[in-house]
């Protein structure tokens, strides 16, 4: 049932002479971009076509210029983007009630395939045929049976983040009406899990004595989805009565004060609170510092105070952090501590003196928390260079790393250094007030790259499959956004390409078939190694490797 | 001078949504442990079924956050712990329309009655009615018969500000995936139903189409009124949209400096739709599928300092619309300080005033133009104002109250001001103690008294029922019939009492008129208590 596959259309015409298979030729210089890509999107049951489906395309590749685009469908169901640049393109197609897919996704939760597009190149018949997605319907009832209006309803499913499985929200959300009633479409099939939950975090809300609301319950009355039930739904298929129970609780009220470096009460600034499930909400601390949020219910939550921002000079305003547990009872006496900011001083270090064209304020830099359980955001700035390239940064303590949020089309960051030891990876311990000097962060326009084409096994060429490029070092791949695990799904020629990666040893192996995500679970690379291709690759090299599909751990 | 009429509204006034709120935190008092109660039952009005799980609620000075009782299984509820006051109780239920204890129509949000409470005292049936919102329902579908989702379903009420009558959403609600709607707990009034298509989405030949009134109009004014009664569900409001003109806007977002902005968004908003466009990093923008209507443009940027906004009123056709600039204006500093009338028998404390900006008109919308200030404690304040025509006002505590507001002599009470400039100054608020009063007794056709009835006041200048609205107030008698209102200027005015009136109804010139005729005169005069006697004017 999970596996239903969607069937999509996929004849492909390449109408342009040039050869797909070489690395896309830069952009000649004042050309007007004038590729096209074109296709149709049909109902998959009956091929029928869809018209006023929403086509999305998006460039899959660092530079030259990132392409963001929707077209709808007309009468006939056919769309178009013309004046393309060339590029290697991810496209997808919505519309209401049926399953979103990729280009090239031939299952559920697979990734998409990308479309090589030359310069002047035509690309046509990037068809879609769109399954008719799933819906859960039902109604949320409280304790006494009544149903319960305006509550948001959602459905999750285990999706792996990061390498472990983790419940994240899937498609959309639903109001449940006057009658608790309420309906989810547009679902691929898969096992869901269902929730409905009073509004989102309102801590600014003064609760007054009025002091409950409805928690997240999972279908059919479970406070947690350990305790909850799947529920299945099958491609296109509808589900009925999927009635939650939900049930009055009492929230928690946080108070507190924030304090900066020098031990007085924040005069101003703002007090946030994040949940980790997601959902987030922010306000203004009062002028003596305190603050006070209400409607909390049991969880945990990462707590943030920031002083008034200093506006001259672009001094980092104080942070301040916590996390906390709530449960039933109020916290009344919450001290959020502000330490004064570290400051790193480095610059970015270009590949050549000849990359005059480029511009500091084209990079903005900034630092990126290591250790689990800071908070996002992490008291950190980012920033621009200043015209010599140098820079200067101010950051809350903890180990960090940095990387360049913003730069030219074309360029990719290629290593960060500290006193000429690479920290890209590991970062720095960084103290309250301490300053950090000789951070430097390279970047190139050649970065090693990787490509090749696949062979299933009977020795043909195979054009769907699920190239992973992964680390030989175990201890690379838990990193949070490791740099060393890379997938890459076949273009139109069935060839594989990873644009960037860090030089240093690798496996690599292709797969017919895997969940996005399910490369980052340790795990499955474990079990993958032994049936992978090892390679290296240099700085700067463009490495050509050649794989037969494997099965799948 | 000309003749203006002000009336202190809050001193009697004992209108319900303001009592129920809870006041700002940083003035709360230490909670004052009272000893009254007051307890009472909730019905369904439709049913006469006691209703539990309602959410009671009080509040007054001493009860910082009020009091909030639910009511059990047989509609009981008690607030405990109250100090002597009179209260307004207020009931609240999802899917039902908040009610108010004693209001004059069962479902009609309006003024109630208050309970008074002494210290030890305990009110007894203080019963309060509920009755069920309204419930529209249908389906959108496109010219080609099918259904349409993510299509905004409005319910829309006509609704004066500052006199001039724009189309206020109430509730709205998306269509799914088979183009369904659902709208619910709709006060009983006067609708109408609008489906807009979301226009966030910047989409390459996107058939555009019109916001549409029910049945099937682009125009408000051919549109079919739909009655709500209290409990009604009006199901199979199905509308078909039609395919509109698309029309696009585009322009460059500059910053202060004249440099484009990259980065951010720009909003067109309407009172009944709204579009968005992303600011392209050269900082252009392009806005697809706009329908006609009246707009105002406003670009929101990411780390434009605070009180600096680029804002355009933008009516727009069927032609597309290019090279809007958008630039941010600095605010002008506007300074001003309070001046006490010359009748005046204290001095007040500058700093209880407030003095707050609002739009002369509505070409940019109802949005503020500024952020309301509190006076220094030497009486001077200084406000930072949007470039457009500004009315001032100013509230006092402790009886104090703005009677007039001066721009460099010039009366701008009622006019407003044209802000520009980098900075301006000699705007004075004349500030004084000295009320006078209106009072008497209200009585229906057969002489008794008329509880249930509301008194409009309204000033016999039919220029100004087009003016802000202190030239019309409205308030409930006591269960007497007794009536009080404060009255700060004199002039000749129109006073009427009425049932059946609906929320904020007396505020519209249209129904000023349709009342007219039925009204009394009477020249009020400044600072003196004065008396008229009421009969609730028939129904007509």
């Amino acid at each position: 049932m999970l596996r239903t596959a969607a069937s999509i259309g996929m004849a492909l015409l390449v109408a342009g002479a040039a050869s797909a298979a070489q690395s896309p030729s830069a952009p000649t210089a004042n050309a007007k971009p004038s590729a096209e890509l074109r296709g149709r999107v049909t109902d998959a049951e009956s091929g029928r076509p869809l018209r006023h489906a929403i086509v999305r395309l998006a460039s899959s590749n660092p530079g030259p210029a990132r392409e963001s685009r929707a077209a709808a469908t007309d009468d006939s169901g056919r769309y178009a983007f013309k004046g393309l640049p060339a590029g290697r393109y991810s496209v997808s197609a919505d519309k209401g009630g049926y399953v979103q897919l990729s280009y090239g996704q031939t299952r559920p939760f697979e990734p998409g395939k990308p479309i090589e597009v030359l310069d002047g190149q035509t690309v046509e018949r990037v068809d879609f045929s769109l399954p008719r997605g799933g819906t859960i319907t039902g109604r949320v009832v409280d304790e006494y049976g009544e149903p319960v209006p305006n509550l948001f309803v959602q459905v999750h499913r285990y999706q792996f983040v990061q390498g472990q499985r983790r419940l994240s929200s899937a498609g959309r959300q639903a109001t449940t009406d006057d009658g608790g009633d309420y309906r989810i479409y547009g679902l691929p099939p898969a096992q869901y899990f269902v929730s409905a939950r009073g509004s989102a975090l309102t801590p600014f809300v003064s609760a007054a004595e009025d002091r409950s609301g409805y928690a997240q319950t999972f279908f059919p009355a479970a406070p947690s989805p350990a305790e909850a039930q799947r529920v299945a739904v099958g491609a296109g298929q509808s589900v009925f009565d999927v009635n939650i129970e939900v049930r009055e609780a009492r929230t928690a009220r946080v108070s507190g004060i924030a304090i900066d470096s020098q031990g007085k009460p924040m005069n101003g600034g703002i007090v946030s609170i994040g949940m980790p499930s997601g959902g987030s909400a922010g306000g203004r601390l009062r002028v003596d510092g305190t603050f006070e949020l209400s409607n909390l219910f049991p969880g945990t939550y990462s707590i943030r105070a920031q002083g008034a921002s200093i506006s001259t000079a672009g001094a980092a305003a104080e942070t301040a952090s916590a996390t906390i547990t709530v449960t039933d009872d109020d916290i009344d006496d919450l001290q959020l501590a502000a330490q004064p900011p570290a400051t790193i001083l480095g610059r970015i270090v270009l590949e050549s003196a000849l990359e005059s064209t480029v511009k500091p304020a084209q990079f903005r830099i900034g630092a990126v928390a290591l250790d689990s359980g800071s908070l996002p955001g992490g008291g950190s700035m980012s920033t621009s260079p200043h015209d010599d390239f140098t820079f200067e940064l101010k950051t809350g303590p903890g180990r960090q790393t940095f990387r360049v949020f913003a730069m030219p089309p074309g360029y990719v960051l290629k290593a960060v250094r500290l006193d000429g030891s690479d920290i890209t990876d590991s970062g720095v311990s960084i103290a309250s007030n301490e300053e950090i000097r000789g951070i430097e962060i390279e970047v190139t326009t050649h970065p090693a790259t990787v490509s090749g084409l696949v062979t299933d096994g009977r020795g043909d060429a195979a054009r769907d499959y699920t190239a992973i490029i992964f680390g030989r070092d175990e201890q690379r791949w838990t990193m949070a956004g490791s740099r060393w695990i890379l997938t890459a799904r076949p273009d139109q020629d069935g060839r594989f390409r990873v644009p960037a990666l860090p030089a240093g040893d690798y496996y690599a192996a292709a797969v017919d078939y895997v969940e996005s995500g399910q490369w980052t679970d340790p795990e499955f690379l474990q079990a993958l190694r032994s049936r992978a291709t090892m390679f290296s690759v240099n700085d700067g090299e463009s490495k050509t490797i050649n794989l037969r599909i494997v099965q799948r751990p | 001078m000309r003749a203006a009429l002000w009336f202190v509204a809050t001193l009697i006034v004992s209108a319900g949504g303001a009592a129920a709120q809870p006041p700002p935190q940083r003035d709360r008092p230490p909670d004052a442990p009272g000893t009254g109660i007051i307890r009472g039952r909730v019905f369904d009005a439709g049913t006469g079924q006691p209703m539990r799980q309602v959410r009671v609620r009080t509040a007054g000075p001493g009860i910082p956050g009020g009091r909030t009782a639910l009511t059990d299984v047989q509609g009981r509820y008690e607030l405990t712990r109250l100090p002597p006051f009179h209260y307004t109780i207020s009931a609240a239920k999802p899917l039902y329309v908040n009610a108010i204890y004693g209001q004059a129509r069962i479902g009609v949000p309006g003024p109630g009655l208050q309970v008074d409470v002494g210290d030890g005292q305990v009110v007894d049936h203080v019963d309060i009615r509920m009755s069920r919102g309204g419930v529209i329902s249908g389906r959108i579908t496109d010219e080609a018969g099918e259904p349409m989702n993510d299509v905004q379903v409005a319910v829309v009420r006509m609704q004066a500000v500052n006199g001039l009558r724009r189309p206020t959403v109430v509730a709205s609600r998306v269509t799914n995936d088979i183009g369904e709607f659902r709208l619910f707990g709709v006060q009983p009034g006067q609708y109408y139903v609008s489906a807009i298509v979301a226009g966030s989405v910047d989409v390459e030949n996107l058939p555009a189409y019109a916001s549409t009134f029910y049945p099937g109009t682009t125009d408000v004014a051919q549109a079919q009124s739909i009655a709500i009664e209290p409990g009604a569900v009006l199901s199979g409001l199905n509308m078909t949209l039609l395919p509109a003109r698309a029309v696009g806007i585009s322009g460059v977002v500059f910053d202060a400096a004249q440099r484009p902005v990259a980065g951010g968004s720009v909003f067109m908003n309407s009172p009944v739709s709204s579009f968005m466009g992303a600011i392209k990093p050269d900082g252009s923008f392009s806005i697809r599928n706009v329908t006609p209507g009246q707009y105002v443009l406003r670009a929101s940027v990411p780390g434009a300092p605070a009180g600096e906004s680029a804002m355009l009123p933008l009516s727009v056709g069927d032609v597309d619309i290019e090279d809007i600039r958008l630039a941010p204006v600095k605010p002008t500093i506007v300074k001003g300080r309070l001046v006490v009338d010359l009748g005046a028998t204290a001095q007040p404390a500058f700093d209880a005033f407030r003095v707050t900006p609002s739009p002369a008109d509505l070409s940019f919308g109802t949005a503020a133009p500024g952020a309301p200030v509190q006076v220094k404690p030497d009486g001077t304040f200084e406000l930072r104002l949007q470039p457009r025509r500004v009315l001032i006002s100013g509230t006092g505590a402790g009886g104090w109250h703005v009677k007039a507001v001066r721009a460099n002599g010039d009366d701008i009470t009622d006019t407003g001001i044209d802000i520009s400039g980098e900075s301006m100054s000699g705007l004075e608020l004349i500030v004084t103690n000295v009320t006078g009063s209106l009072s008497g007794r209200v009585v229906d056709a057969a002489g008794r008294p008329a509880s249930d009835a509301s008194i409009v006041i309204f000033t016999q200048d039919r220029s100004r029922w087009h003016a802000p609205i202190r030239f019309a107030v409205s308030t409930r008698p006591r269960p007497t019939g007794e009536y009080t209102i404060g009255v700060t200027h004199a002039g000749p005015v129109y006073v009427v009492a009425l049932e059946n009136i609906g929320q904020d109804e007396w505020l519209d010139p249209v129904f000023l008129e349709r009342v007219v005729d039925r009204a009394v005169k009477i020249d009020l005069v400044d600072g003196q208590k004065q008396t008229l006697d009421l009969t609730v004017a028939s129904e007509r």
